[in-house]
């Protein structure tokens, strides 16, 4: 093995981070409340298992129907687990139905204390207007809506003059379909002041904003508005960031005796649980999330009723599946590639070689990361130094420590095999979450070559 | 109830026009009112409602009811929805006459949406001052009613020279927060008024359109 050009060091370092957040909640809706958080029914600023119950109203329609997919959303929201690629075109989903379970999913999120990351129905607006990012209207007592250069709604360039952004963003990306290892308010923010450089707004995890940033068919569960025959039923990280920022107490810094751990917890047919569902014509004409709270002090409310309503004449599917565990297209993807094949492949000596790795970070794009390359050979193992040289070692060298970046096929390695020893060569990307000096292969894929005479 | 739909349907045959007549209707917006008026009445548009969905990303797929002058009533249910389709009959003079009179109210047609949402927002923030328990909905429809209130028996407190004097109504929520601040009186007028809509809409004699 040769060294290796230091490119691959600007890979590791910079790759393609898409330059563009958590959500928002109820009660934190005017410039006195701006800065509130909401925290589900239960919390009053000790740290515990808080145990939210749910139950459906025994006099509902549906009753029956609507059990497992009431229990698939409250899995979802228990396990807290961020994806990708969350918009899903589901043929058993008929054209004209709309799935029951991405709906209660998203009325869940209201009832534990979430509100739309978009301005929404509730702002009086219509049509694209409604996706810009939740604000006030600030000092002039309306919206300024400008969607920037780039023409999206709702992306981190949008011009909003003096409307008072509500949205809690990650610092270090402004970017809502990533997620950080800690979530308090030393990653997040709602000032805008924190935003990342040439970053004008809060960008929300609308689709059309998830699609600017190279994420097809993703949103935001919280995002108002679905479209008949998709089911959106696992989260993204914008959702999961929200509802963690909350249960980093009223402090607001996680790892603090004020933090809680929100259990859902599902108790059947009763009218007597934190939040009761059921078919109500007269309180809903879709599906509606009624909440009430209390102040728990001049930043913090907490629900202390939920009540989600849905209509009976709407064309509704009901899951009879219970949902994946864990949701599918949650974390990093690396691949490397011999010759552009993955997986096995045979070549001779008189063939040239060429390595290429690609990483998709997933929702774990800025977070921190370590990432190895090891080369097992028929006479030796070599690992890929700092100095980016492959060095024998029966001890794994680390290549490079870091962030989790965008890497799109970069080739490594381009060499003709005259001078390689017969035999089976293995080589393996592995990316680690963490930075602890340990190679623990967290993420991994391995391409094996058998070189001919 | 029973009473409300009487005259023989020829639903059929007026929908078949329908779509030429639309484009006499919009020709005829610019007129003054002196030529409007001889105007047949199944063409003249009395007032629509629409119920806007929250939830849904398909902005057009609403229920809505467009009544004519004539009585003639059309109703739209998305394709959503378990009656879906577009529906029509015709409403009893009565019925209509009841309608215009609960729709031009002068607490309805001088409905100020601006000044009452600022009353609504006092009222918030006084729940919040007196400590009370704090209420919210999400995702509630707004319903918007257009009314022309020059195009039937005449309204007051209204430019009675322009026929297409349009006086609309949007309100986000009504059912919560007429529910939940019943000290906005005129949301109690609007819930009432869409009673009269919703049963419009759930009559039997409603006749598909196709």
């Amino acid at each position: 093995m040769k060294r290796i050009n230091t490119i691959i060091l600007l890979a590791f370092t910079y790759g393609l981070m898409p330059n563009t957040t958590a959500g928002t909640f109820l009660f934190a809706e005017d410039n006195e409340t701006a800065d509130a958080i909401t925290h589900p029914q239960g919390y009053h600023g000790q740290g515990t298992n808080l145990i939210v119950t749910v139950g459906i109203a025994p006099s509902s329609l549906h009753g029956a129907e609507t059990v497992l997919p009431i229990q698939n959303a409250i899995n979802t929201w228990n396990q807290l687990i961020p994806t990708l690629g969350n918009v899903v075109n589901d043929e058993k989903i008929p054209f004209n139905h709309f799935d029951f379970e991405s709906v209660v999913l998203h009325e869940l999120g209201h009832c534990l204390g979430l509100s739309h990351p978009n301005l929404s129905s509730e702002s009086g607006l219509s049509g694209e207007n409604r996706n810009y990012t939740q604000a006030t209207r600030g000092a002039n007592n309306r919206y300024d809506l400008n969607s920037g250069n780039d023409g999206i709604t709702g992306s981190n360039d949008d011009l909003r003059n003096d409307d008072i952004n509500l949205h809690w963003f990650r610092r270090k990306n402004n970017n809502p379909f990533t997620i950080a290892e800690r979530i308090d308010i030393t990653t997040y923010s709602r000032d805008l002041g924190d935003l990342p450089a040439g970053h004008t707004f809060a960008a929300n995890g609308d689709r059309a904003v998830a699609s600017l940033l190279g994420y097809q068919n993703t949103e935001t569960v919280m995002q108002q508005g679905i479209i008949a025959g998709e089911a959106q039923r696992t989260l993204t990280a914008d959702d999961v960031a929200t509802l963690k920022l909350a249960m980093s107490g009223l402090d607001r810094f996680a790892g603090t005796p004020d933090d809680y751990t929100l259990i859902l917890e599902f108790i059947g047919f009763t009218d007597n649980a934190d939040i009761v569902i059921s078919f109500n014509n007269n309180r809903s004409s879709f599906a509606v999330c009624e909440t009430r709270a209390e102040p728990l002090n001049a930043k913090h409310f907490a629900i202390t009723r939920g009540r989600i309503y849905f209509n009976a004449n709407v064309q509704w599917h009901f899951n009879d599946l219970p949902s994946p565990h864990p949701p599918k297209l949650s974390y990093p993807n690396p691949t490397i590639t011999a010759n552009n094949q993955t997986g096995t492949l045979q070549l001779s000596r008189d063939d040239v070689l060429t390595l290429t790795i690609s990483l998709d970070p997933g929702v774990l794009l800025g977070n921190p990361a370590e990432y190895w390359m090891r080369a097992i050979t028929p006479t030796e193992t070599f690992w890929l130094s700092d100095q980016f040289e492959f060095i024998p070692s029966s001890q794994p060298i680390r290549a490079h420590a870091g962030e989790f970046s965008m890497i799109n096929q970069f080739i490594i390695m381009k060499s003709s095999l005259k001078a390689m020893q017969p035999g089976d060569y293995s080589i393996t990307f592995a990316v680690d979450d963490n930075i602890d000096g340990i190679a623990n292969g967290t993420f991994h894929n391995t391409v094996n070559i058998r070189v001919t005479p | 109830m029973t009473q409300l739909f009487q005259r023989p349907l020829l639903t059929l045959q007026i929908f078949s026009t329908f779509r030429v007549l639309l484009g006499f209707v919009v020709l005829i917006i610019n007129l003054p009112a002196s030529y409007a008026e001889n105007l047949p009445k199944s063409e003249t548009i009395l007032v629509h409602f629409e119920e806007k969905q929250s939830s849904t990303r398909d902005l057009n797929e609403n229920i809505t009811v467009t009544i004519f002058a004539d009585g003639y009533v059309k109703v739209y249910r998305p394709s959503y929805h378990k009656k879906s389709g577009t529906f029509s009959g015709y409403l009893d003079p009565v019925m209509l006459n009841q309608l215009w009179n609960q729709l031009t109210t002068p607490s309805l047609i001088n409905f100020n949406e601006a000044e009452i949402r600022h009353r609504l927002e006092m009222a918030k923030n006084q729940q919040k001052e007196n400590t009370l328990p704090l209420q919210r909905v999400s995702d509630a429809p707004t319903i918007i009613i257009d009314i022309y209130p020059n195009r039937y028996t005449l309204a007051t407190n209204i430019d009675q020279n322009n026929w297409n004097t349009t006086k609309r109504i949007t309100w986000y929520a009504l059912q919560w927060t007429a529910e939940n601040f019943p000290e906005l009186e005129e949301l109690h007028e609007l819930i009432e008024v869409r009673k009269l809509f919703e049963n419009i809409l759930e009559h039997s004699e409603l006749k598909p359109l196709n």
